[in-house]
Formats: structure tokens, sequence, C-alpha cells
């Protein structure tokens, strides 16, 4: 895999082999037991006030693999997402019902505090969102300042230099850390946004359409990023593109929205054999084009 | 004064875009930090624009007090009553400018009033300027 098809459908090279950080022996896209589950969901429902917009989603998310969920527009992708983190019941009205269960417990549980479970499952969103009256090193060590997780001046300059190298973005900054974040090209941005979610070193990452505002170029340098991470983090991507979702990985997710509106989980499986062998109709449907 | 701060205030808090607001509960921020070090720091701009047009638009208003007040010729450092007003003072020497001494402290008052006004402005300005990093 040297070479990656781009969303304009142009071949580009790229400058270094993914893949490199995966032990040879092992292949993100198999499930092996529940040891190489990250975060199990079961029988998980999402509403929003009276309305269920994710029903009865049960699904495994492998370590240290990349799974992207696909499926057709209010199909629930993103607020499945959401739920993984938490993220879905700062809307008001929104509740969940299930179990989400990370490091064998329950993130929805009672003694749970959701600042810590958001703290640990990092979330990259669709808009790059650097804080706009912050400076570059600001955004990557503000957050883990405040979460009391870095020290001292030299240890945060130590943290930037280390969640941007991982970031691939300190080459580009490492001479302007005190311009301001919003000033960045839109794909730095986002590789910032990454690099201040590294830094409070999560084990999980969910990305909600990451590359959505992105031009062909930037990316592909998500994309690649994201190879060069999954050795050390469990990736999550929503993706409207399903080249996208065959390119970068190893597991997908496909969901679709029933009769009652409400998304529902189809299938998911390694990457290769949920887009050529396909068990259900459904989405041999949605990835020929027939449907969505 | 009050009602357009509040109401500036709210408006400029409301527009700190979603994705930012999210972005930082996202990151484990208790409300209040994210509140303090992004939401109002991004919003403080706006707000002090807000504080800034309240103020000048304050600072100037002469009617109201003709109408209510009145003012008061004495310096008084009583909050419990009237007290003179830059804008009272103005009016009523300039209605008695065939008097040289009070066509005098009309133009004094007035230049006192449009300095603070451009001082209240610049400070603004500069405090805002400082608050946001290089570009």
């Amino acid at each position: 895999m040297s070479e990656m098809l781009g969303s304009n459908g142009v071949q580009i090279q790229l400058e270094a082999p993914p893949l490199a950080y995966v032990r040879p022996t092992e292949d993100p896209g198999t499930m092996n037991g529940p040891e190489d589950v990250a975060i199990q969901i079961t029988d998980l429902d999402a509403f929003y006030g009276k309305r269920r917009v994710v029903r009865d989603v049960s699904l495994g998310v492998r370590r240290n693999a990349i799974t992207a969920i696909i499926g057709p527009s209010g199909s629930g992708k993103s607020t499945l997402l959401r739920c993984m983190d938490r993220m879905h019941e700062i809307i008001p009205g929104a509740r969940v019902t299930g179990t989400i269960s990370y490091r064998g417990t329950d993130i929805y549980g009672p003694d749970v505090d959701p600042a810590a479970v958001r703290r640990s499952i990092g979330m990259v969103f669709q808009q790059p969102n650097p804080f706009p009256t912050m400076s570059i090193a600001d955004n990557v060590a503000a957050p883990a300042r405040f979460n009391g997780l870095v020290r001292g001046r030299q240890a945060e300059r130590d943290l930037v230099e280390r969640c941007l190298s991982q970031a691939a973005l300190w080459d580009e900054v490492k001479d302007k850390l005190s311009h301001g974040g919003t000033s960045l090209s839109g794909g730095q941005q986002q590789r910032l946004c990454i690099a201040r979610s590294l830094a409070l070193e999560p084990d999980v990452l969910l990305m909600d359409e990451p590359c959505s505002a992105l031009d062909p170029v930037a990316t592909l340098q998500v994309e690649q990023l994201m190879f060069d991470l999954k050795s050390r983090y469990t990736i999550v991507i929503v993706t409207h593109n399903m080249q996208q979702a065959s390119r970068v990985s190893d597991r997908t997710a496909f969901l679709t929205m029933g009769e009652d509106r409400a998304g529902f989980l189809v299938e998911e499986g390694p990457t290769v054999n949920v887009f050529t062998a396909p068990r259900e109709q459904l989405t041999e449907d949605y990835i020929s084009g027939r449907f969505g | 004064m009050l009602p357009i701060i509040v109401i500036s205030t709210e408006e400029m808090l409301r527009l700190t875009p979603r994705p930012v607001a999210e972005g930082v509960r996202a990151l484990g921020l208790s409300r209040w930090r994210s509140f303090s070090s992004v939401l109002l720091p991004s919003a403080l701009s706006g707000i002090f624009t807000g504080v800034l047009l309240a103020v000048s638009r304050a600072i100037g208003e002469t009617a109201p007090l003709i109408f209510t007040a009145l003012g008061n010729n004495f310096f008084s450092l009583d909050m419990g009553e009237p007290l003179q007003g830059l804008p009272l003072l103005i009016y009523r020497n300039a209605l008695n400018s065939a008097y040289p001494a009070a066509r005098d402290r009309a133009f004094g008052a007035a230049l006192v009033l449009v300095a603070m006004v451009l001082i209240f402005n610049l400070l603004g300005r500069w405090l805002v300027a400082r608050r946001r990093p290089g570009r």
C-alpha cells in the first residue's frame, strides 16, 4: 500500500508506506477474541427527546485498528459515535439506553464522570475547531494543563513538541508556536485538533468526518496520520466517503435508516469483506450505489 | 446602559461557534473551565464592544437627566442625591452662552466628554488586542 487513490481519483504517491508500526503477524482487520475489543456497545438506543435515532446497536470496536462507520445521511452514524464518549447527552433532551463498556466499566454507569470518559476517549470534529483566542502551543498544552496532566513550562514545551510531532505538524509550525491557532490552513488546523486530543493521552480517538472540510492533499495527510496512529490508538471514523472508508479502515460498520426513521446496524466486519462480499443485501445495495 | 450590555453580552456568548463549544466539552474540561478559558475569551471582544457602546451612549445622555434627576450644581459624594452630569453641565452653560465664562465652561466640558469617550474606546481596543495571539 505505498500508493493510494486520492479523493479526486488521481494516484498520489505517499512518502512512507503506511501500516509501518503494526506488527506484521497481526491483522487489524480480524477480531480474535474479547481481548481485541476496545469498546463494547450493547443494545444501544439513542434518543433526541421522544424520537429514537439509533436502535439496538451492538458492536465491538477493535483495538489498535481503524473502524469506519458508513451509511446514508440520517442513519445515526454521528450519534452513535457521540454516544461513545458521552457527547450525545450534552444536547438538551438527548439520552441513551443500553451499555457501552470500555476497559471493563460501563461508561454510562452511575459512578462514571462524563468528563473523565471524554479525557480517555478523544474526539475530532468535522469542522476544525482550534480555540480562537489561543496560540498554537496553548491549543495543545492548555487542555492538558487544565486537567492537571502537565506542570511547568519545560514539561509543557516537551508535550507540545511531542504531540505536534505525532500529529505530523511540528515541522510546519515549530517557528510560529505563538501564532494564533486559527491562522493555520484548514488541514493544519485539523491536525492541530488531533494533536490537542493526543495531549490528553487518550487511547481511543473518535473522528466525525474529519476530512469532509479538507482538500484532497490535506485529506491524504490526515489519513496518513491515522495509519501512523493506529499502532497506539484505537480509531473510529465516521465518513460519508466510501472510498475513504475502504482506503483507511480495517473494519467497517454499515448503518442504515429503518422504517421508523431510526438508524440501526446492518453489519460489521473486516473492511475487505464488507466491501467485496457483504453478508446483507442492504449493504450490497448501498456499496454498489443502488441506494443512498 | 445595563440592558444594552446584558443583551449584547448574551448575544456574544451565544455567537461562539458550536464546533468550538463542543470541542471544549469533548476534551473533558469542566463547564466552568470551558467557559472561563475558551468561551469567555472568544466572546470578550464582542462584550467589550457592547460595554463601550453602552457607556459611550450613556455618558452623553442629556434628555433623560433633564426630565428625571435634574443634576446638581454643587459637588456631592452622596449616592442618594442627584449628581452633576457632564452633558447637563454643557446644556446649562450653553443656554447662557451670552456670558463668556459660561460659554468657555460649556466648551471645556464638551472637550472633557469627547476625550473620555475617546479614552474608553482606545482602552477597550487595547484590551481586546492584547488578548489575541499574534498571527
